[in-house]
């Protein structure tokens, strides 16, 4: 279920921003900052980000003492070696307690850990600092949005992302991590306007594949929310084409087609639900 | 049919024609500031039980998920009594301190009387069924076991007696919850038991992680125990029907809970089982009337087996109510930490949609770890709310640890118009933080509101009184049925409606086995009563019942009612 996805795009200022090695899951926001691109990590690449996004510049802010722990860090993080990342990361935040861009990495780390809580005041200092504090201050809203998300924070999570979106209004991941809080408010005009947004921004870009089934796959729960079975249909089909080993999408799919009644169809899609689901409980540990 | 109304004055009985007025869908109601309020009565209340778990810190799944509770009229006398199958420790599962019965004296007030009760067994308890299984008018308890389960014959003078050899019952797999209901229609009570997993505490499995940590394992990877659907033969014997019936043909599960209600309103009583770590099941009634047993599992193409990204659950507790007010029983269920709380809406009698977002009851059970629930209007506002009894089962979460704590508060959500809100202060009884896991939810006092109590994992059972106390907001329906197996209206519905100003539903309860959590459900029907809500009627639907002519079809009957009553409807 992991996919190395390196991608060059155009920034806005004209910036070429290197797009790493990200991990697809399927789960709301477990890529947030990974599957998608995001903020720079310095040095010739950036960390993961929205596939669109202009981010700040990589190279010019960082530490005037290069530690070569950063680095690791960040190759970790893209390898998703996280108790390697957060295992360094927190070495630095040991020695150097007070520097926030530490403090960032090991938020991040234990965000892409789902150790959301323990992430949390990592993130929220990095992002009370001014965006200038360190090159990736600016997105540490976002993961902070992401904990607060999985938390179960919807507000605080909305706020964090309104304010990500407000300086990177091109940002996909947190287009959708918008889309599925006014889902989850049950404002459901407002969700179909971001996951379509979201898809919008990251368009037919090769890489993104795993990204638009995603978003297609909420936008389905959107429209089928609003019984408009035939388009959710479409958006399920769309998701699982882009992305055939989406479970998820699969299991949308044969939901929607039962509903329809083409229940032979829903058959063959649960079946495939299946046999993705049986291939990766035997790829992963026991819990 | 006759109608029996205490409590209030009298009341002209005037049976109105069926179906006189339309089914309009029932209206949200905007309500008023919150008044939910608890407190805690234990002291004094006489109950002085703890639940034995195992011991803490917890270290093998045996020992996590607590025993259950059973709201029992074991004297007949009216209100309900309550019974605490108890648990036991790894060093002894056979013996533990025992189980535990008490009687109501009324005013949250109760008498110990488990020494009275003859057969008091000690195995290690979960959760227990109660009702008439032999019909000689008292009802019984079926107490799932780690181990064989137990029957426990009511004698009527306070003693209980061991009949499960002479009843054919006693499978020794670990069972988690069960529930008497006439599956049948043949007039007697039949009995479904849901089975959790194969465990041997001698050879755990090794620990697995969770959120980076080191925890005792979980189900996954243990077998999976099949389900058993007993019938009963109306000589005080069962037979296990599950392979002919269907039961076998689903894939196993980690059984926990289960509800069997009427989902798609045919008069035959439908079973979903809540199962741990994977997806549930909805067996549907297709027996024939006069015919034998026969399921259809439905789980995964009703859409009620997983939440909305198609993932299995590890489901616990299960609420059953009508949230969108189309009719049907929705169902509500909880689940782990870092998961959420699940709303299935049932559309049609044939598919559900998980709509957990729709009414705001996703965000907020996040960090907890959900058991014991149920739909009840605490507040009398006319809408149901909903409490969620909350305690992670590994003893080292913490919210940083593993974004939950071990102890937790209740989850107490109000419904406000459209969606549920959640009620930051819902008094002292209703605040702090336990290992909670199962409770029972009924009018203990009969003050005509909703009392709990709820079982902490080795800890003392709490009395919770609901301090809404006013007289003359409520309604309160209970059903006598004419067959043992309807004894209690189990399968019923029960309607609340209105003439003034058009003729609409106001709201809906299902009367249904299984319950919170290995608990019963309350067979009593509570109805709050805003000032609003004039000219009122009530109406019951039995589930079909073998009568003196046959499978009579069932009966819809309007009767007027006015709040500050306690019904009685007893069927012909």
């Amino acid at each position: 279920m992991k996919e190395l996805r390196t991608q060059w795009t155009v920034a806005a200022g004209g910036a070429i921003i290197g797009l790493l090695a990200l991990i697809f899951d399927p789960t709301p926001g477990a890529n947030a900052g990974v599957a998608n691109p995001g903020p720079p990590i310095g040095g010739q690449e950036a960390l993961p980000g929205a596939v669109t996004t202009p981010v700040p510049p990589p190279v010019a802010a960082t530490p005037a003492a290069p530690d070569p722990r950063w680095e690791v860090v960040r190759k970790l993080l893209r390898s998703s070696q996280y108790p390697s990342a957060e295992a360094v990361a927190r070495s630095l935040v040991k020695e150097r307690p007070e520097d926030l861009r530490a403090g960032f990495y090991l938020g991040l780390a234990l965000h892409k850990e789902k150790r959301y809580g323990e992430a949390l005041p990592y993130l929220e200092r990095a992002s009370a600092a001014p965006v200038d504090s360190f090159p990736e201050a600016a997105h540490a809203v976002h993961y902070l949005g992401w904990c607060r998300y999985y938390l179960g924070d919807l507000p605080g999570a909305r706020v964090a992302f309104t304010t990500h979106a407000s300086a990177f209004p091109n940002y996909d991941d947190t287009q959708f991590a918008l889309g599925l809080i006014a889902y989850e408010e049950d404002r459901v005009i407002d969700s179909e306007v971001y996951f379509r947004r979201a898809l919008k921004l990251l368009g037919e870009q090769q890489g993104a594949a795993r990204e638009r089934a995603k978003n297609l796959a909420r936008l389905g729960d959107v429209l089928l929310r609003q019984d408009r079975l035939p388009e959710a249909e479409q958006c399920y089909r769309q998701a699982v084409d882009l992305f055939e080993t989406h479970g998820e999408a699969w299991s949308k799919l044969a939901r929607v087609l039962d509903r329809l009644g083409r229940a032979s169809d829903a058959a063959n899609a649960r079946a495939r639900q299946a046999e993705i689901k049986a291939r990766t409980e035997t790829e992963k540990p026991l819990p | 049919m006759n109608m029996i109304i205490t409590n209030t004055c009298a009341v002209a009985l005037t049976l109105a024609a069926p179906h006189l007025y339309a089914h309009a869908q029932t209206a949200p109601v905007v309500a008023p500031p919150a008044s939910i309020r608890f407190e805690d009565a234990t002291a004094g209340s006489g109950i002085d039980a703890v639940m034995t778990s195992g011991k803490l810190p917890s270290t093998q799944i045996v020992e996590v998920k607590g025993g259950g509770l059973a709201l029992i009229d074991f004297d007949g006398d009216g209100d309900m009594d309550l019974f605490m199958p108890n648990g036991a420790t790894l060093a002894d599962p056979e013996h533990g301190p025992g189980a535990r019965l008490f009687e109501n004296l009324g005013g949250l007030k109760f008498r110990d009387v488990s020494e009275r009760m003859g057969a008091r067994p000690t195995r290690w308890a979960f959760g227990c069924a109660t009702g008439d299984y032999d019909g000689d008018g008292r009802d019984d308890l079926y107490i799932c076991c780690f181990g064989a389960d137990i029957l426990l014959k009511n004698m009527g003078d306070g003693r209980f007696t061991d009949v499960t050899a002479q009843a054919g019952l006693g499978d020794p797999a670990w069972s988690t919850s069960a529930g008497f209901a006439d599956l049948d229609m043949d007039g007697d009570l039949d009995l479904f038991v849901v089975n959790y997993l194969d465990f041997d505490p001698s050879m755990p499995p090794p620990p697995a992680a969770f959120k980076g940590m080191q925890v005792m394992a979980g189900p996954r990877g243990l077998p999976a125990r099949a389900d058993i659907l007993y019938e009963n033969r109306g000589d005080g014997t069962f037979r296990d029907v599950s392979e002919s019936a269907g039961i076998r043909k689903a894939i196993p599960g980690y059984g926990l809970n289960l509800a069997v209600v009427d989902f798609d309103a045919d008069g035959r009583l439908d079973v979903f089982v809540a199962n741990d770590s994977e997806q549930n099941s909805l067996f549907m009634n297709r027996t024939e009337p006069g015919g034998p047993l026969r399921f259809e599992e439905r789980g995964m193409t009703s859409g009620i087996a997983t939440n909305i990204d198609g993932a299995g659950q590890a489901t616990m507790g299960i609420a059953i109510g009508d949230v969108d007010g189309n009719g049907r029983p929705d169902v509500f269920t909880t689940n782990f930490s870092s998961d959420t709380n699940t709303l299935h809406l049932n559309l049609d009698g044939k598919f559900f949609d998980d709509r957990t977002a729709q009414f705001g009851l996703g965000a907020a059970s996040r960090p907890l770890l959900g058991w014991a629930t149920s739909f009840d209007d605490l507040d009398h506002d006319g809408a149901e709310d909903v409490v969620v009894f909350n305690g992670h089962v590994y003893p080292q979460a913490t919210k940083v640890a593993m974004d939950s704590d071990y102890q937790q508060p209740p989850l107490v959500m109000r419904r406000v118009g459209a969606r549920f809100e959640v009620v930051t202060d819902p008094g002292a009884g209703l605040r702090g933080a336990h290992r909670d896991r199962t409770a029972v939810f009924n009018d203990l006092d009969s003050d005509g509101d909703i009392d709990i109590v709820v079982a902490e994992l080795n800890g003392p059972l709490r009395v919770l009184r609901n301090m809404h106390d006013q007289s003359h907001d409520w309604i309160k329906v209970r059903l006598r049925g004419p067959t043992p197996g309807t004894s209690h209206g189990i399968g019923a519905w029960v309607e609340l409606s209105t003439r003034t100003p058009t003729p609409r539903v106001l709201a809906k309860r299902w009367i249904w086995a299984g319950g919170p959590f290995q608990s019963t459900a309350s067979t009593e029907v509570q109805f709050g009563v805003p000032d609003s809500w004039k000219d009122l009627q009530l109406e019951v639907r039995w589930p079909i019942v073998k009568g003196p002519a046959g499978f009579a079809p069932y009966a819809e009957v309007k009767y007027p009612v006015t709040p500050g009553s306690t019904v009685e409807f007893v069927h012909p």
